[in-house]
């Protein structure tokens, strides 16, 4: 069972610049977290908020995408290329999974099996696709003791 | 090639599908596509994803999928064919390949859709996508569960730890 959900620092009510495309994201800054004790993460979610653009959520939902990379630098979305999108502010962004698919309308977590070390640090980034700014609640980890 | 999960997996496949709880250990995208698919011409608009080429060995544990504008019209007109390795068509009508709708799949609230697939370094799987939407473009994306064999010691020694409880 969950023991402790944590919010990446940063993400909470974290505002991102609009795209110029759905295929052009805009893209956080870094958000490290430091897991201040060995943990076992069995779940992620995020969590959007508001986009002036559209009105339903499921719409913001999936127009919003996170990227991991875990304490060892290794991208935990990746797909077979290494392909990196290119972003609004010119540069590369590393794959990133679309919220709606990982959390569905329903908005549950999505379930992983990895366990992170105790002050293991993970580095998110949060990307946009809608050509409007977007506001999310959050990005949460949802984990068990190790 | 024989499919069927060994019991760590399994193990993880069903707190997947009947809990929601734990699963993958990596997750792996259908490269974007360079744009969004045009709005559909008669029978549909088809794009070619760029191949997804699998890096590490391992087990596929479900996949997950979703269209940009979030709705259930979208995702009732957006739908994919996927080969595996081998040109073994996923979705099938009994005599070849086909397409299907996101919304039959995934469902109206983008449920995952469990399966169990064994690739190898190197293989390579083709999705390609099809729009019927006659008024607008489609941005459709597509991502697997995955549990590499590299992280299979920690799977098995969670799936033993489990019993123990």
């Amino acid at each position: 069972m969950v023991r402790c959900i944590y919010v990446v620092p940063g993400s909470s009510l974290l505002a991102l610049a609009a795209a110029t495309s759905a295929i052009v994201p805009s893209v956080s800054a870094d958000l490290p977290f430091v897991f201040p004790r060995p943990c076992f993460v069995s779940g992620i979610l995020v969590v959007p908020l508001f986009n002036a653009a559209a009105a339903a959520l499921p719409t913001v939902q999936a127009g919003i995408s996170v990227t991991v990379a875990d304490e060892n630098q290794e991208a935990l979305v990746s797909d077979g290329s290494g392909f990196q999108v290119a972003t609004v502010a010119g540069g590369l962004a590393p794959v990133a999974a679309d919220a709606l698919a990982l959390g569905g309308m329903g908005f549950r977590p999505f379930p992983l099996q990895r366990h992170a070390p105790n002050l293991g640090r993970w580095v998110f980034n949060v990307q946009n696709r809608i050509a409007s700014i977007a506001t999310i609640a959050g990005v949460y980890l949802f984990t068990e003791n190790a | 090639m024989n499919d069927y999960p060994i019991p760590a997996i399994q193990w993880a496949q069903q707190q997947l599908s009947q809990f929601g709880r734990i699963g993958a250990t990596r997750l792996i995208k259908v490269p974007d596509l360079a744009a969004a698919i045009g709005v559909s011409v008669g029978a549909g608009t088809l794009a070619a994803a760029p191949p997804l080429v699998w890096r590490d060995s391992g087990t596929v544990i479900a996949m997950y999928g979703q269209e940009l504008a979030g709705t259930v019209a979208k995702f009732a007109a957006t739908a994919f064919r996927l080969v595996l390795t081998g040109d073994v068509d996923f979705i099938s009508n009994g005599n070849g390949g086909d397409f299907a709708p996101i919304l039959a799949t995934f469902g109206p609230n983008v449920n995952w859709f469990p399966m169990t697939r064994r690739v190898q370094r190197g293989d390579n799987w083709a999705v390609t996508w099809r729009n019927q939407d006659a008024a607008a473009t489609a941005t459709p994306a597509m991502l697997f569960a995955f549990i590499a064999d590299t992280d299979m010691a920690k799977v098995e020694q969670d799936y033993e730890n489990s019993r123990k409880r």
